[in-house]
């Protein structure tokens, strides 16, 4: 568990330095003459006394050189130029040419525009090269900038994996967040919402975007079948449930206010907050409604991410280890450190899901705790026959943690059970990889994939004409590589107050988490790991 | 690491292709003023022409360009040229020195200057490279202009009489600008 020996040299103090310099010196030269571009303009003497007095000024400000050619041949190379009340008359400081180029005369001179051919003006321009040259220099000083001062936006966060939706390849699902040392390895069931199995076949892309080693144990796809026009769920009961119907909610307050368009469908408009600024830990709700419920079972269906917030704790804790991350992974590994004692985990929390009772009491029902920032999963809370017509329910969250994207009460219809499908073939850089496929099928052996690494997996459906709610079970554990910048943060008293302390922790990073909140998301994104 | 190995070769070969498609000048080396210059350079362009009615050895062309004419274009190198518009197959003016191979260099520390950006050194890398090996193409052609592409007359403001030839100037006295002549930035 250490950082590329590249990653590592090249983002040192030193490096940084010389490419601070570097851009400098770039910034400096791209500013010289010698890169403008020369705009000349000629016109005769009658086009120029056409010329306002205005037009004059601006010509004697971009060209401080006129070049008056005469008749004859010579050339005045006139400085602070000017014409006469008359605009008879053009005068200026400087030198006179013969037509072989002879220096003749310096001085102040005062030449009649009738004896003048041609007067020529010479404007220095920025290049278009120049303004790229400029804005390139920008990019790469604004990244090494912002690699300094937040190295812990950075993408990171298990395998992903990418689905055809039939239009285009999106991101379906994030295998196994939370597994970020061997022995937290664990199975992750995740819904490949959007996607569905048109053909005989479906190919599943799986990519490792950030600077982490994954070990990949297995990914397998569940097929459930389900009967036409109906979505199946994963129920935080472990079992596969068919929906007769999902009824969407009434109403929906947050504390801003409605949120009730963002949540009524699954299109990417999430429902989120902000952190609290003095206590990350502080905890917020959204209410809903729902009418006309049938006397059926029934679960709540939440489509929800996390935000950056956890993402940034992990990484401020990796910080806080510094150079003894390897020491402290080994002792969670020897069971010294039991995960239990992640308290701020549970400080921070899942979705809890609270129902109104018939003498309107809270209860809580359970709660979402599928950590990852990456890509929204569907979970199913399922919550029995509800008492009345109509149900109140409280999503309880840490503020600033969590995109919800979606909400509906589903009617349950039944509990299916899931075809297991393995991957039939394994393609690394389009090229069949057989090695890859026998680690993924042999569950004492794993798949080890770093940085920049994409398989495509190939799954034949079990029947064409079958219709299928589609999951992808993926069994596995991480490892962040760990970054120079966050190693200079080492201090073992913080990172004790995060495992001993963490209402504490939470309340002293609000600030400087705050500071970087609002660019988190894009830097984030912008920092993926990735080699097209 | 095949893929960073893969995009790396890419983006070099990239910039091969580009660097390959630079314009190609034929001026003497420090012939050309500099842009900075051009505000007060009495010279004309470097023009180099290549004739249709003509042996081989004479089939090219290439010195100072002093004037265009109505029917002619008048070219100065170790003597003085007066050639027939309509004997002209092509020709190329290049007005100043574009400082490419500078432009180059640039490129080339900015390309270094991405190392220390860790992984958006992914994207940043091949930008400098790919755009950097673009704009340097861009940059070597933009005091050019060429003929048939571009009329003839658009020759003329660069010549050394933007006017055309005057009557009185004597052709045998006539020669070009000193070579190589400027370094003045």
């Amino acid at each position: 568990m250490s950082a590329s020996k590249d990653s590592k040299d090249m983002s040192s103090p030193l490096w940084v330095f010389a490419n601070i310099m570097a851009l400098s010196l770039v910034v400096g030269l791209v500013g010289c003459s010698a890169f403008k571009k020369v705009d000349r303009e000629v016109a005769t003497p009658a086009s120029f006394e056409e010329l306002h007095e205005g037009d004059i000024e601006q010509l004697r400000e971009s060209s401080p050189f006129l070049k008056v050619h005469m008749q004859n041949g010579n050339t005045y190379v006139l400085q602070d130029w000017s014409l006469d009340a008359q605009w008879q008359n053009v005068a200026g400081h400087g030198t006179l040419y013969n037509a072989n180029r002879d220096s003749l005369q310096k001085g102040q001179f005062q030449v009649g525009l009738d004896s003048v051919a041609i007067l020529e003006t010479n404007t220095l321009k920025t290049s278009g090269t120049v303004v790229a040259l400029t804005v390139f220099t920008g990019i790469t000083a604004a990244i090494t900038i912002y690699c300094i001062t937040n190295p812990k936006a950075c993408f990171g966060s298990c395998p992903t994996f990418y689905v055809s939706d039939g239009d285009s390849v999106r991101l379906e699902a994030e295998g196994f967040s939370s597994s970020i040392a061997p022995s937290l390895e664990a199975t992750d069931v995740d819904a490949l919402f959007r996607s569905s199995a048109a053909g005989k076949e479906l190919d599943i892309e799986m990519r490792n975007e950030a600077l982490e080693t994954h070990v990949v144990r297995r990914v397998d796809l569940l097929a459930v079948p389900r009967a036409h026009g109906r979505r199946v769920f994963a129920g935080l009961d472990g079992r596969f449930w068919e929906c007769a119907s999902i009824l969407p909610p009434v109403s929906a307050n947050a504390p801003e206010g409605s949120c009730l368009d963002l949540l009524l469908d699954a299109d990417d408009r999430e429902r989120y907050s902000k952190a609290d600024s003095t206590y990350l830990g502080a905890k917020e709700i959204i209410e809903l409604q729902f009418e006309d419920i049938p006397r059926q079972s029934c679960g709540l269906v939440i489509g929800c991410r996390q935000t950056l917030l956890s993402t940034y704790l992990l990484y401020q804790t990796y910080a806080y280890m510094g150079n003894n991350a390897g020491y402290w992974l080994a002792e969670i590994e020897r069971k010294n450190v039991k995960q239990h004692q992640n308290s701020i985990q549970k400080a921070m929390g899942g979705v809890e899901v609270m129902i109104q009772d018939s003498i309107g009491d809270w209860k809580t029902v359970n709660q979402v705790s599928e950590y990852g920032p990456l890509a929204t999963d569907y979970h199913l809370v399922p919550l029995g026959q509800l008492a009345g017509r109509a149900a109140r329910i409280r999503l309880i969250m840490t503020k600033g943690n969590w995109r919800i994207d979606y909400v509906g009460l589903a009617v349950l219809s039944r509990s299916v059970n899931a075809i297991r499908l393995h991957p039939r073939r394994v393609l690394k850089d389009g090229l069949r990889d057989d090695e890859a496929l026998a680690l993924l099928c042999d569950s004492s052996r794993a798949l080890t994939t770093l940085p920049g690494d994409t398989y495509t997996l190939k799954y034949r459906m079990p029947d064409v004409s079958g219709d299928y709610e589609l999951f992808l079970e993926s069994r596995g554990y991480y490892l962040e590589w760990i970054r120079k910048e966050w190693i200079e943060e080492e201090n073992p008293f913080l990172l004790a107050q995060m495992f001993l302390d963490p209402q504490t922790a939470l309340r002293r990073l609000a600030p400087e988490y705050k500071r970087v909140e609002d660019e988190m998301e894009n830097c984030f994104w912008r920092s993926r790991y990735a080699r097209h | 690491m095949q893929g960073t190995r893969r995009l790396f070769r890419i983006s070099v070969l990239f910039m091969s292709l580009c660097v390959a498609g630079c314009a190609v000048t034929h001026e003497p080396e420090g012939w050309l003023a500099n842009p900075g210059a051009m505000q007060t350079d009495t010279y004309g362009g470097w023009v180099q022409v290549k004739l249709n009615f003509a042996s081989e050895e004479k089939a090219e062309l290439g010195g100072e360009l002093i004037a265009i004419g109505k029917d002619s274009m008048y070219i100065a190198n170790e003597t003085f040229h007066s050639i027939a518009i309509f004997s002209i197959k092509s020709a190329q003016l290049v007005a100043y020195e574009p400082h490419t191979e500078e432009m180059g260099g640039l490129f080339i520390l900015g390309t270094l200057s991405s190392i220390s950006n860790g992984v958006f050194l992914l994207i940043t890398a091949p930008m400098w490279i790919m755009g950097g090996s673009l704009t340097t193409r861009a940059r070597s052609y933009e005091p050019i202009v060429e003929y048939p592409k571009k009329e003839l007359s658009r020759f003329a403001p660069f010549a050394r009489f933007p006017q055309g030839l005057p009557a009185v100037v004597d052709r045998n006295q006539m020669h070009s600008r000193p070579a190589p002549a400027y370094d003045s930035r």
